[in-house]
């Protein structure tokens, strides 16, 4: 592996160390790497090189233009592609890239502000802390083919939800309505995550950050914005990042709540999990790597846009440490400004 | 010091709200799994089964639904989902050190590549590696099983563990190494504890991508006495209608293990390990 060579640019700015200890460390760093990478090789890199050989071929069973029977595989190359975006299918396509697009951004907005205000709540000192705290997990923990069953049980015709409102609104149907049970059900159970997440953040800003702030006479809202929102930002821009990449891939959840086929809740997931219970392993393929290059722009979007700093933050490690060990008077003096 | 009195009365209002949200739908589940046939169905239910019945559990634990015990279900889980936290976080804890602590070439795009491999989705996975798997003779295996939850425990492990590694401030390992202790001793001595708390995040996430995955499990284990235990909730499902109290009483037992592993290890997150090291 490469790896191993330290390049001596990279570590310019961040110390001037000797060259022997960079060059010892990238060797060490390539050893501690290397369990991970072969996993990763073998789990996820060598089946998606198969995926997208496989996204150019269509099955064929029938027969050719000679009147020959033509069996097994044949290359079409990007036709897969082509009639996913543009023909008979474009539709479903289209349908299925909104409803993802619009899980996503309302989704992991709602659940983005509940895990923050869960995590800041849990992370006060109060009486049954610890019951609260494994009580908020729960909905994360239950499998979502459970948590949809109960949730299908909340949301039928004589159940809880219509029962609170005092409507009759028959929520697994097609509509508008079908989204918002969706919506609801994926807050409940993945909010806890990203409460989780930035409740380990919260832990490691030291208490005297929060004295100091006291001292000064900051209030509870300054207090948030000014000193805790900056010092768990890395920690809930990953956690954020990871619920992005995850609904965008959503499937269970619909699948088993509101059903198959529905042109209301539908995602790109499911399309291609349909095609392929179809056995028809091209066009799922084909769906599969458009749904991967839509993630992945949406990621590296987020990366550029908000994250610029999730991996420059990791580039200047050493001053991030130094700012670590002295984060208490840095940020009483900026609580101060 | 003490907050003032409606500060505390608001968290705990808060608190409590968090929690009936959160356990309301879970109590439903429990209750139900006690309740015997005719209060499932009952058209006014009530919270509490009048006449509890463990019939239920008991079709499900002696395996006369499955056609397997449910304890080899739950053995299989327990062996997969415990392997996945042991590697996956060693994995993780080791990456993680190496991409927060050296300098090397490659190690943005390092961290980019675990990215992506969180963005592809699963379905598309599905398939080649159930030809993979195959073909090296894994299909039936709780190894291979193990091999892929590994594998996608680890970008989120790494990612996370990076900042908690990241947060250790240099002079302690050096100080350690100053006082004479190795490098594996100054690893399991200094960095271990203190990342403890990230630790305990990865190693709850992972234990529950395990515990609770289908499709992948569905797909690659063929024999009954391999099959984990959400495969197994399945067979409730289906032919002569949804037979709830069962079905309930199988998520219960389901659910429960996790609830207990996160109750045993969500002490560890206790505040102050790090603040504490770092003083002065």
């Amino acid at each position: 592996m490469t790896t191993t060579t330290a390049e001596p640019g990279t570590v310019a700015p961040v110390k001037q160390k000797n060259k022997s200890d960079v060059q010892g460390s990238g060797r060490l760093a390539a050893v501690l790497l290397s369990p991970t990478f072969l996993v990763l090789a073998l789990v996820v890199g060598y089946p998606i090189i198969d995926a997208l050989r496989e996204s150019m071929y269509q099955r064929s069973n029938g027969l050719d233009a000679n009147g020959f029977v033509v069996k097994g595989d044949k290359f079409v190359g990007l036709k897969n592609y082509t009639d996913i975006l543009t023909g008979d299918a474009s539709h479903a396509f289209w349908n299925a890239f909104y409803n993802t697009t619009f899980f996503t951004v309302v989704g992991v907005l709602i659940e983005t502000i509940l895990g923050v205000a869960m995590a800041l709540v849990m992370h006060q000192a109060f009486r049954g802390r610890g019951f609260v705290r494994a009580s908020i997990l729960v909905p994360w923990a239950i499998p979502t083919a459970v948590s949809a069953l109960l949730w299908r049980w909340v949301f039928q015709a004589d159940g809880v939800a219509n029962a609170m409102i005092g409507h009759q609104v028959l929520w697994t149907t097609e509509g508008f309505h079908a989204k918002v049970a969706v919506l609801i059900a994926d807050t409940w159970k993945t909010a806890p995550f990203v409460g989780l997440l930035v409740l380990a953040g919260l832990q490691l800003i030291p208490a005297e950050v929060y004295e100091a702030a006291k001292v000064d006479g900051a209030g509870t809202w300054y207090t948030f914005r000014k000193i805790t929102l900056p010092l768990i930002k890395p920690v809930l821009l990953v956690a954020v990042l990871f619920r992005l990449l995850d609904v965008l891939r959503f499937f269970d959840l619909p699948f088993v709540l509101i059903g198959a086929h529905k042109d209301s809740v539908e995602t790109l997931s499911m399309l291609a999990y349909d095609e392929a219970s179809n056995l028809r392993y091209g066009p799922a393929a084909a769906y599969a790597t458009i749904l991967f290059v839509y993630v992945a722009v949406v990621a590296y979007a987020f990366v550029k846009l908000l994250g610029a700093d999730i991996i420059g933050e990791a580039r200047s490690r050493k001053k991030t440490a130094a700012k670590r060990a002295k984060k208490g008077p840095r940020a009483a003096r900026e609580a101060t400004a | 010091m003490r907050a003032p009195l409606w500060r505390r009365v608001a968290l705990n209002a808060a608190g409590v709200g968090v929690f009936l949200v959160s356990a309301f739908p879970v109590f439903w589940m429990i209750s139900t799994a006690f309740k015997p046939n005719g209060e499932i169905f009952s058209s006014t239910p009530h919270p509490l089964p009048e006449h509890p019945t463990l019939r239920h559990f008991g079709s499900v634990v002696d395996g006369s639904v499955a056609g397997v015990s449910f304890w080899s279900y739950f053995a299989n889980s327990a062996a997969v989902a415990i392997a996945t936290v042991v590697i996956s976080g060693l994995l993780a804890l080791l990456a993680a050190t190496a991409v927060a602590r050296f300098r090397f070439r490659f190690r943005t795009t390092f961290l980019v590549l675990l990215l992506v491999v969180q963005m592809v989705p699963c379905e598309a996975l599905v398939i080649p590696l159930f030809i993979d798997l195959k073909r090296m003779e894994m299909l039936n295996s709780l190894v291979g099983l193990i091999a892929v939850y590994v594998g996608f425990a680890l970008p989120f492990g790494v990612w996370m563990l990076r900042g908690f590694v990241a947060a250790v401030p240099k002079e302690l390992e050096e100080a350690a190494a100053l006082d004479g202790a190795g490098p594996l001793r100054i690893f399991f001595r200094v960095l271990l504890p203190l990342v403890a708390p990230g630790l305990v995040a990865t190693s709850v996430f992972s234990f529950i991508t395990a515990w609770n995955e289908f499709l992948f499990a569905y797909t690659f284990l063929k024999d009954q006495d391999k099959a984990t235990l959400p495969i197994m909730l399945q067979f409730f499902f289906g032919r002569s209608g949804n037979d709830w109290g069962p079905i309930m009483a199988a998520s219960t037992l389901l659910t429960l293990p996790v609830i207990a592993f996160f109750l045993l290890v969500q002490r560890r997150m206790v505040s102050g390990l790090v603040a504490g090291a770092v003083k002065g």
